[in-house]
């Protein structure tokens, strides 16, 4: 192996495992405010007790709010749990086969609290129809991770990206649409992305209109 | 028991309102923001013995409050609450000026302590 194929390897060993240290630490960050609700609520219940065996009374309504909140916040973290666990599978196997619509989704499910924490709307658009693709979906996840990040940075509060899936006779695009006009390239990582795009067997055109930026990554059905 | 007052600012709804109330059956007058803005307007109105910031909030991080604080010329004690289950960033705990950290899942009683410890010790006590 030469040592530009050594190079490129340790590339995408190195940004691949720091995109998924950036996603594993904003999902255990999210877990961590799921396990601080349910620790405070269980501590109220316990104030609550105490108060009652002191003469204070405990409407039934009160307590049906608070099992309501420990439920709801155990559905929270049971999904966060899942998006993760699905994530993490996406490692299994270099190359495999899976279906674009649910590996685009489990991104943007994981991804949503960088959106959350700019205060920018993501709206999604999948393709009704079941679209199998042979490649590595980890790789995938992160070209359009990349790109997600790139424009998320660049938004102001209240925009709107949009994330679709269309898929076409031989590709399927990845599309994320933004107001932003023009894309800045000083802090993106053009050597890293090119790699990827060079390893999954993608395109990607970057179109302007008078109000929108659209980026296009365009995977290969057939790999 | 002086009935010290503070305001606790994280955007997770559920917890700080929680916290608020456990808080109050505790002797302490609490009040709440889930974010900075809100906080900052709270801040122009009404005075606090200390504030309690969650670091990581959408739009307005808690350094973000915590400094517009100082520039506003709010000389209230702070403690930061940070979200990484026991692992402080090392930048998280270099903000001059913050008194002290508290990391989730927050221990109650270990937040009145650092609380009280913080307001016995900045200036009037």
């Amino acid at each position: 192996m030469d040592s530009d194929d050594s190079k490129q390897e340790r590339i995408l060993r190195e940004k691949g495992l720091a995109f998924f240290g950036a996603i594993t630490a904003s999902v255990s960050h999210e877990l961590n405010n799921v396990i601080s609700i349910v620790n405070q609520t269980a501590g109220l219940l316990d104030d609550l007790l105490y108060g009652a065996q002191n003469g204070q009374q405990i409407a039934n309504e009160r307590l049906q709010k608070i099992a309501d909140r420990v439920a709801e916040q155990s559905h929270r973290g049971v999904d966060i749990i899942k998006q993760l666990n699905t994530f993490s599978h996406n490692v299994d196997e270099p190359i495999c086969e899976f279906e674009v619509n649910s590996l685009v989704e489990n991104l943007i499910n994981l991804c949503q609290r960088f959106a959350d924490m700019r205060r920018v709307n993501l709206e999604k658009q999948f393709s009704s129809q079941t679209i199998n693709v042979t490649n590595s979906p980890f790789l995938v996840q992160q070209a359009l991770y990349l790109n997600y990040r790139r424009i998320l940075g660049m938004l102001d509060p209240d925009e709107t990206i949009t994330i679709s899936v269309e898929p076409e006779e031989k590709y399927v695009n990845l599309i994320l649409k933004c107001t932003i006009l023009d894309l800045e390239s000083d802090n993106f990582d053009s050597e890293y992305y090119n790699l990827l795009l060079k390893r999954i067997g993608s395109s990607v055109d970057i179109l302007t209109d008078p109000e929108h930026t659209v980026i296009m990554l365009a995977i290969p059905i057939d790999e | 028991m002086d009935q010290f007052r503070v305001l606790l600012v994280d955007d997770e709804e559920e917890l700080v309102t929680t916290i608020v109330e456990r808080l109050g059956y505790r002797g302490w007058s609490a009040k709440y923001a889930l974010g900075g803005q809100e906080a900052l307007q709270i801040l122009e109105n009404e005075s606090f013995d200390i504030v309690v910031l969650d670091l990581k909030m959408p739009e307005m991080s808690g350094e973000d409050v915590f400094e517009k604080m100082q520039e506003n010329g709010y000389h209230i004690p702070v403690l930061m609450i940070t979200g990484h289950g026991g692992y402080v960033e090392e930048e998280e705990q270099q903000i001059d000026g913050v008194a002290d950290y508290i990391a989730k899942p927050i221990n109650l009683e270990d937040l009145i302590v650092k609380m009280e410890k913080t307001i016995r010790s900045s200036d009037g006590f």
